[in-house]
């Protein structure tokens, strides 16, 4: 399993150490015993000696550099271990972006991890080291204005190639389909069918939801939502109100509302443990012209209705424009996907990595219920949450949802 | 004791001197417009000595003066039908054969000079100093000096060099069943070197109408003929190829005159080549102004010595005593060549401001330094009419045939409609078409121009480059191996692809080389060569490499529609057995010059290759999974190479894997992977790796031979390693 190698305490009294120099680069295969480092003390030299075996896959720190004890200093993974998605891997790792994701009490010893890792790229170049990157990596990554330095390479040397910025892209969605395409192929046209190439924005969805279907074990709960209370008070708010709130966005809220009153579904799975936030990052699909994006509310528990409501349409819009910063679409623990719009009844969801849950909305429809032995027309929304079982047992997901079912068939609770 | 016989040489040997009776005899025009042209290029050469002397030419300038009587003597009787060449000594071949093409009616000695006269002589020494104005637009320079429509096809700087060539007019003008004949000068040094060796040796196998004229002025350098030969009588050398030798006093030009007159009619009656070695001296030194005594290899006494028999006081004296001229006359005749000279001076210089009581040349005279590659190859406007086809337009219109059988039937069919394809090389005549069955049918149905070479490929190599320049027929040479470039390789390199760059870019250099490559074959190291990187290092060259016997059709017909020199690169073990789909009836289809084929598309990586390495890489492709988009490259010159299709697939591809079969130390990937690199850097995610075989060459053994070369397995090895994990893997 990948995982973060950290500096050991080489002595009682030192708080740091000088690295003077890896023994070993990466992609090498370490046996147990092995010298990975050499570091520097005030008293002696010392080897860094791996006590497992596994790969070096990337180090963190360069040569020269001062280390405290506990900050990582290397990747290791299994012996076995093929990385295919990087990007994820760092992000279980907690190595990149979403610093406001990470909560106080998971932080590990070395607090300015995730700063420090991102200084060992800055500083790669702020020393004039080189950031390997192919030269259409280069191209494509200034064409999508992404630089080059937060993009990590798994290319032979780590370089950057033209993957690591597809994947980027799709992260970024202020890149267009239409340009990748420019930048690719050309469209094949035979007698019998159209090639339509990719563009990086597709293939990177493909690449993260294939990654999310093989290493998430799903599993699915349905539910229908009796909805007439809360139609009814939507109608009432939007019709007082200066602002319009959709169906959506109450059930955006009843979300956040059930991941506070149930904490241990706000949590996600990572290579070493199960880390469970204390704010809440809910992040909502978003079919936008340019293809599918994920931006996350942050703290979605301090805001309203209404600011969840301006929130999510604001995202919308700049969805379209391509104007997504990078941090609004990093993290979060659950998502939330309508397909309602489109009269579609229910559906089942993919996990959206690293998130826990994402629930799938369908449309309000008529249909007739039994109330109290009695038949009656009502409106109701059958959902489907798709749970990672790593972090999350069935039970665990039912109460969730249950807490969800009450909070919209009793919508004044959403808003108490 | 064994009874020995004295044997004797076929070919007459002689010596010829004048009498004063041939000087009594000879016509006064013939001895006047010798003078006059004696005198104006004496002027001429003193004028470019001071030139040289000034430092207004750039390079050695190797002065002809008191050697003007061999050149004079034996070209004022050549017609303009006649063709000559020569070696880096050469202004006095060139401007007897050029006055005599502008005076053919002679020159008065008593009247001023020509325009004609003059821009000849201007043109000249514009040449000889680099300026536009110049037979080759400054570019040829004193030791490439040509006019072709006066039969002066171009003077050379590789010792021995021009002499193939000369065969090459001689070939012409025999199978035109012209009596014209060419005349190749060369000196005492050259002499034992192979090109002029083994073209006596084809000429007199050919019968050919070409004479040798060895220039003797008793040094190469400073080297001497004593020195250098164990036979210094250098004319010995011709009756043992049995070819008709003379010896004359060269600084006799009556003498000369003489001499090649013997000599022509042998020639023009149809006899064979000649050789004539004419004893001059040269006054200075191999280059520059100081005569040869300044630098020690010989003394004052000996230059004074051949001074005192200059072939200008020779005729001088001989013109006065029979009054055909007086000392006034002849003497005005020095002063008006002189004046000539200084009045062309003149025209091309000014006062160089920067260094007062020197000249420059007017700065509008030189060439245009923007045009430095121009006319390195031919404009392709031959082929303005010709509509194109290639296999998918013969769709369902085709049958199989074996690749070398297709090598054969285009040639035969070119052959009938083209009456000026000449085809030569080793057996190609005999084994029913060559050791390969490539010539199969050929000599059967042209038996005078399918013609079965000595073993000599500098020779023949040469000879058909000097049909190309020549440019009544278009040969077609065949290399038994792509390793005897390098046998023939200052025919092909220096000669044949700078020809037409180097004389001007304005005369074409239509030729075909068919070489074999014999990879897989067990022939070994001196065998087994891929000569595509070596081709391509020559830039007159274009480089043909067909992998179907399709294509072979297609651009075998394109190659003899060029006007410039086509390499055809032909797989022996790997292709002639093959067989491929081809037109059921057309032999007359032609494949654009320039344009690569793709075999598969593919969105992983683009696979550049040729040959048979096209079949093995679409083989990898299918074995590694790899989606490799396949290209053939077909024509692999700098010129030829279909970079609008590289270039569209590196930008889909991103990645590049050139494969190539032969050794990595001669190999073609390299220059292609640099360009690659300069022309898509920006596209490009991995860098370019090379399939190629060992950097040594192949070997005989069975297994060192499949371990030096590339095969499917290496291409499959080199796909999984690199681009395995890229878009597009099955
Ligand atoms: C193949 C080759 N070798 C050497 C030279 C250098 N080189 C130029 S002229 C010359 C001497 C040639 O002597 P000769 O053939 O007697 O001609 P000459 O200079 O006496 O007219 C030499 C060695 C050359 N140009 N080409
Ligand atoms: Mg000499």
């Amino acid at each position: 399993m990948a995982h973060l190698l950290r500096m050991p305490g080489v002595s009682a009294d030192a708080e740091e150490v000088i690295f003077l120099e890896w023994s070993v680069s990466p992609g090498t295969t370490i046996a147990d015993g092995d010298s990975i480092a050499l570091v520097e003390t005030e008293k002696a030299n010392l080897d860094i000696i791996s006590d497992q075996a596994a790969v070096l896959w990337r180090s963190l720190i360069d040569p020269g550099a001062v280390v405290k004890i506990g900050e990582p200093i290397a990747i290791l993974i299994g012996l076995d271990e093929k990385i295919s998605d990087e990007a994820a891997l760092l992000k279980s790792l907690g190595l990149t972006g979403a610093v406001s994701a990470a909560p106080a009490t998971s932080t590990p010893p070395s607090a300015p991890l995730v700063t420090e890792v991102k200084s060992t790229f800055a500083t790669n170049n702020g020393n004039g080291e080189r950031i390997f990157s192919s030269p259409i990596a280069r191209k494509l990554a200034k064409e999508n204005n992404i630089a080059v330095e937060n993009i990590v390479g798994t290319g032979p040397n780590q370089r950057i190639v033209r993957a690591d910025v597809e994947r980027s892209i799709l992260s970024s969605p202020s890149n267009s389909e239409v340009k990748a395409t420019q930048n690719g192929s050309a469209v094949t046209k035979t007698n019998t069918y159209t090639d339509i190439p990719h563009s990086g924005m597709r293939r990177a969805v493909a690449r993260a939801l294939s990654a999310s279907k093989q290493q998430a074990p799903h599993f699915y709960l349905n539910t229908t939502c009796r909805v007439d209370a809360l139609l009814a008070l939507r109608k009432s708010i939007n019709e007082d109100g200066s602002v319009k709130v959709s169906i959506n966005d109450f059930i955006f809220k009843a979300v956040v509302k059930a991941l506070v009153d149930v904490p241990e579904m706000n949590v996600i799975w990572m290579d070493d443990c199960v880390r469970r936030f204390d704010s809440v990052d809910v992040a909502v699909a978003i079919g936008s012209t340019r293809g599918l994006v994920t931006p996350v509310i942050r703290s979605a528990e301090n805001l309203s209705l209404t600011q969840i409501s301006n929130q999510i349409q604001d995202f919308a819009k700049r969805a379209n424009e391509g104007n997504l910063k990078q941090t609004e679409i990093e993290g979060g623990s659950f998502c939330v996907s309508n397909l309602g719009m489109y009269g579609v009844e229910s559906f089942s969801a993919i996990l959206n990595p690293p998130q826990v849950g994402i629930l799938a909305v369908g449309a309000a429809i008529n249909e007739p219920v039994v109330v109290a032995g009695a038949v009656e027309i009502a409106n109701t929304i059958k959902m489907t949450l798709s749970v990672d079982h790593r972090p999350v047992d069935g039970v665990m997901a039912a109460q969730w949802l249950q807490r969800f079912k009450t909070l919209i068939e009793n919508p004044a609770l959403i808003l108490a | 004791m064994p009874k020995s016989k004295t044997l004797t040489l076929e070919a007459p040997w002689v010596e010829i001197e004048s009498t004063q009776k041939d000087w009594d005899e000879a016509e006064p025009e013939l001895l006047k417009t010798m003078l006059a042209q004696l005198h104006i290029i004496r002027a001429f050469e003193e004028t470019a000595l001071e030139f040289a002397s000034q430092k207004l030419v750039n390079g050695p300038l190797h002065s002809s003066i008191g050697q003007e009587g061999g050149a004079v003597g034996s070209i004022i009787n050549l017609t303009a039908q006649d063709q000559i060449n020569g070696s880096h000594r050469g202004h006095h071949q060139f401007l007897a054969k050029t006055l005599g093409f502008v005076s053919p009616n002679g020159i008065d000695p008593n009247s001023d000079f020509s325009p004609e006269i003059r821009t000849l002589l201007k043109r000249t020494l514009a040449e000889i100093c680099g300026l536009a104005e110049g037979f080759c637009g400054g570019r040829g320079g004193s030791m490439h000096l040509q006019w072709k429509e006066s039969g002066s096809l171009g003077t050379n700087a590789i010792v021995g060099g021009a002499v193939p060539f000369a065969a090459g007019f001689a070939w012409s003008n025999k199978h035109a069943k012209t009596d014209a004949v060419s005349v190749t000068y060369f000196g005492d040094g050259a002499i034992n070197i192979g090109s002029v060796l083994e073209t006596f040796n084809l000429a007199a196998a050919w019968k050919l109408p070409i004479c040798f004229f060895i220039e003797n002025n008793q040094y190469a350098v400073s080297t001497t003929a004593e020195e250098s030969t164990g036979e210094p009588r250098l004319s010995a050398r011709g009756p043992g190829f049995k070819i008709a030798s003379w010896r004359v006093d060269g600084m006799d030009p009556l003498a000369v005159y003489l001499a090649m007159e013997q000599a022509l009619a042998h020639m023009r009656a149809g006899k064979g080549p000649t050789l004539i070695e004419a004893d001059v001296y040269r006054y200075f030194h191999q280059n520059g102004p100081f005569p040869g005594s300044a630098f020690g290899y010989r003394d004052k006494a000996e230059e004074a010595a051949w001074k005192e028999r200059d072939p200008i006081t020779m005729l001088e004296t001989q013109l006065i005593r029979r009054k055909l001229m007086s000392a006034a006359e002849v003497s005005k005749l020095k002063v008006r060549s002189q004046a000539v000279m200084t009045d062309i001076s003149d025209e091309l210089l000014e006062e160089n401001p920067d260094q007062v009581g020197t000249k420059r040349f007017k700065s509008n005279l030189w060439p245009d330094p923007q045009l430095i590659d121009a006319g390195i190859r031919g404009d392709l406007s031959e082929f303005d009419e010709i509509k194109y086809k290639e296999a998918q337009d013969f769709h369902g219109k085709t049958v199989s045939k074996k690749f070398i059988n297709v090598v054969a039937d285009v040639m035969l069919r070119r052959m009938e409609t083209d009456d000026s394809i000449v085809v030569m090389g080793e057996d190609i005549h005999k084994l029913n078409g060559g050791p390969r069955g490539a010539t199969k049918g050929l000599k059967q149905a042209f038996p005078d121009r399918v013609l079965g070479t000595p073993i000599s490929e500098a020779a023949f190599t040469g000879l058909a480059g000097g049909l190309a320049l020549d440019g009544r027929y278009r040969p077609v040479a065949e290399l038994m191996y792509a390793d005897f470039i390098w046998v023939a390789a200052d025919q092909i390199f220096n000669q044949i692809s700078k020809a037409r760059h180097m004389f001007g870019g304005k005369h074409d250099m239509p030729l075909v080389i068919r070489i074999k490559i014999g990879t897989n074959t067990g022939y070994g190291s001196q065998h087994s060569m891929d000569p595509a990187g070596i081709m391509n290092t020559s830039p007159g060259l274009r480089i043909a490499a067909p992998s179907t016997p399709l294509d072979y059709i297609g651009m075998m017909n394109s190659a003899l529609l060029c006007n410039d020199p086509v390499v055809m690169l032909e797989h022996d073990s790997d292709l002639y057995k093959i067989s491929g789909e081809v037109p059921e009836s057309d032999m007359d289809f032609y494949i654009p010059i320039g344009t690569a084929a793709i075999k598969r598309t593919g969105a992983a990586v683009t696979i550049l290759t040729y040959l048979s390495m096209v079949h093995k890489s679409l083989e990898a492709v299918e074995i590694s999974g790899v989606d490799a988009e396949v290209i053939d490259l077909r024509w692999l010159d700098a010129a030829s190479i279909d970079w609008n299709c590289i270039g569209e697939s590196i930008r889909k591809t991103n990645n590049v894997l050139i494969v190539e079969q032969g050794s990595r130390s001669t190999s073609y990937g390299g220059w292609l992977s640099d360009e690659i690199q300069r022309r898509y850097f920006d596209w490009l995610d991995s860098p370019v790796q090379r399939v190629s075989g060992s950097e040594s060459a192949p070997s005989v053994s069975f297994v060192l031979e499949s371990a030096a070369l590339a095969d499917t397995a290496k291409v499959v090895e080199a796909l999984v390693t690199n681009y395995r994990s890229e878009k597009g893997v099955s």
